[in-house]
C-alpha cells in the first residue's frame, strides 16, 4: 500500500488536490497567503509535511477550511508535520497535535 | 511473389501449434487484409495492394498498470499474433478491450509485409464476446482524453445520528462522526479491522456539556471537549482485540 504524495515548492500555486495525493511535502522558501485544499473526501486521513529553507520564518497562512492546524515552526531547517481527517463540508480537521524536527 | 515486390526473406514455415481454450469473453477476430487496408487511414491514392505477411495485435494505452482480464486475476496478453488463412484473409482470438481493466486499453494491430516490413498501424477497439470483422470497424483514434482516474478515496465518514447507545461499525468505515444532542451512556465499535486506523469526530451540540461514554474496546482515549459546539477528534490503532490512540486527541473550541 502506498498514499499518493506530491511535492510542492512554496513560490508555485499552492492548491491541495484531494484526487492528486493525500499526503504533500511542501518545501518553504517564502510564505503561503492563500492555499487551497479541495476535493477532499470525508473520512480520510490527509498530512502536510513543511520543510524551512536555510533561511526559515515562512509561514504557512491555513486556509480556512483546515481547522485547528497549528502554526509551523519558523526554524531555519526544520520540518513540521500536521495530519488531518476529511470532515463534511470540505472540512479538514486537525486529528493529532502537530509534531516536529529542528535539525 | 504477387505484385512483383522483392522478397527478401523466406518466410519461415508455421508450427503446428498445440490448440489453447479460448477465454469465454474472447472475441474471434476476422481478417480480410483488403477491407481493413480500405479503411479510412490508408488513402486510397497511397495504396499498393500490398500483401499482407502478419498481423500482430498489441495491447496498448494500459499506462503504468498491468492489463487485466476484468473479474478475473489473469493479466491480458499483451501480443497476439493473427493466423494467416490464406487468400488475404487471417484469424485470431482476442479479448475485448471491454473486458480489460484498466479503461482505455486499446489494440495497436500491425500489419507487415511478406518480408517483415512494417505496413501500418492502427488502433482499435475490440468488442467483446462476438465475431468481429475488423474491416467493418472503425480506426480507434488513442489520441483522446485519457480516462478520468478514479477517485483516490471513497467516502469513510460514517455520520450518526446521536443515542444514548451507539455502535461504530468498523468494518466498512474508518471514520465516525456524531453530534452529542444528550448523553452516551454506552457505545461499541464492532468489527474493527486489525491495523486499520480509525478516528472519531465528537461535537457538542449548541448546549454542549454531553457525556460521551467511547467504545468498550477502546483504551486510553482523550475526554471529551465539553464546550458548547466544540469538536474531539482522535484516532485510534486496531490491535488484536483493542483500539489504542495513536496521540493525544484534538480539541477544537
Amino acid at each position: 500500500m502506498s498514499r499518493p504524495f506530491q511535492n510542492l515548492n512554496s513560490t508555485g500555486s499552492m492548491v491541495f488536490d484531494g484526487l492528486a495525493a493525500v499526503c504533500w511535502f511542501i518545501h518553504m522558501s517564502t510564505t503561503v497567503a492563500h492555499p487551497r485544499v479541495i476535493n477532499i473526501s470525508p473520512g480520510q486521513l490527509y498530512t502536510f509535511i513543511f520543510t524551512q529553507d536555510g533561511v526559515g520564518n515562512h509561514p504557512m497562512m491555513w486556509p480556512d477550511n483546515c481547522v485547528n492546524a497549528a502554526p509551523i515552526d519558523p526554524a531555519p531547517n526544520s520540518l513540521t508535520v500536521q495530519n488531518f481527517i476529511a470532515d463534511q463540508g470540505g472540512f479538514l480537521i486537525a486529528n493529532v497535535p502537530p509534531s516536529g524536527v529542528q535539525p | 511473389m504477387p505484385n512483383g515486390l522483392p522478397k527478401r526473406m523466406e518466410k519461415e514455415p508455421k508450427a503446428t501449434a498445440t490448440p489453447v481454450p479460448v477465454p469465454p469473453s474472447a472475441s474471434q477476430v476476422f481478417l480480410n487484409t483488403y477491407n481493413v487496408l480500405s479503411a479510412p487511414m490508408f488513402p486510397a491514392a497511397q495504396m499498393l495492394t500490398p500483401v499482407i505477411g502478419s498481423v500482430t495485435f498489441q495491447l496498448a494505452g494500459f499506462g503504468s498498470q498491468i492489463p487485466r482480464i476484468i473479474d478475473t486475476g489473469f493479466i491480458a496478453k499483451a501480443t497476439e499474433e493473427a493466423t494467416d488463412e490464406g487468400g488475404g484473409f487471417f484469424s485470431t482470438y482476442l479479448i475485448g478491450n471491454s473486458g480489460i481493466d484498466p479503461v482505455g486499453t486499446y489494440y495497436a494491430v500491425t500489419f507487415a509485409d511478406e518480408n517483415g516490413d512494417i505496413l501500418q498501424t492502427v488502433a482499435y477497439i475490440i468488442p467483446a464476446g462476438s465475431q468481429v470483422n475488423l474491416g467493418e470497424l472503425q480506426p480507434y483514434d488513442p489520441n483522446q482524453p485519457p480516462p478520468p482516474l478514479p477517485p483516490l478515496v471513497t467516502n469513510q465518514l460514517l455520520v450518526l445520528p446521536w443515542s444514548q447507545t451507539m455502535e461504530f461499525p468498523g468494518d466498512v468505515y474508518t471514520a465516525f462522526r456524531v453530534t452529542l444532542t444528550g448523553d452516551v451512556t454506552s457505545s461499541t465499535a464492532p468489527d474493527t479491522v486489525s491495523g486499520n486506523l480509525y478516528t472519531f469526530i465528537i461535537q457538542q451540540d449548541a448546549a454542549g456539556g454531553h457525556l460521551f461514554a467511547w467504545p468498550t474496546n477502546l483504551v486510553n482515549a482523550t475526554p471529551i471537549n465539553p464546550n458548547p459546539n466544540s469538536r474531539t477528534v482522535q484516532t485510534f490503532v486496531m490491535a488484536t482485540s483493542n483500539l489504542y490512540p495513536i496521540s493525544a486527541g484534538t480539541w477544537y473550541l
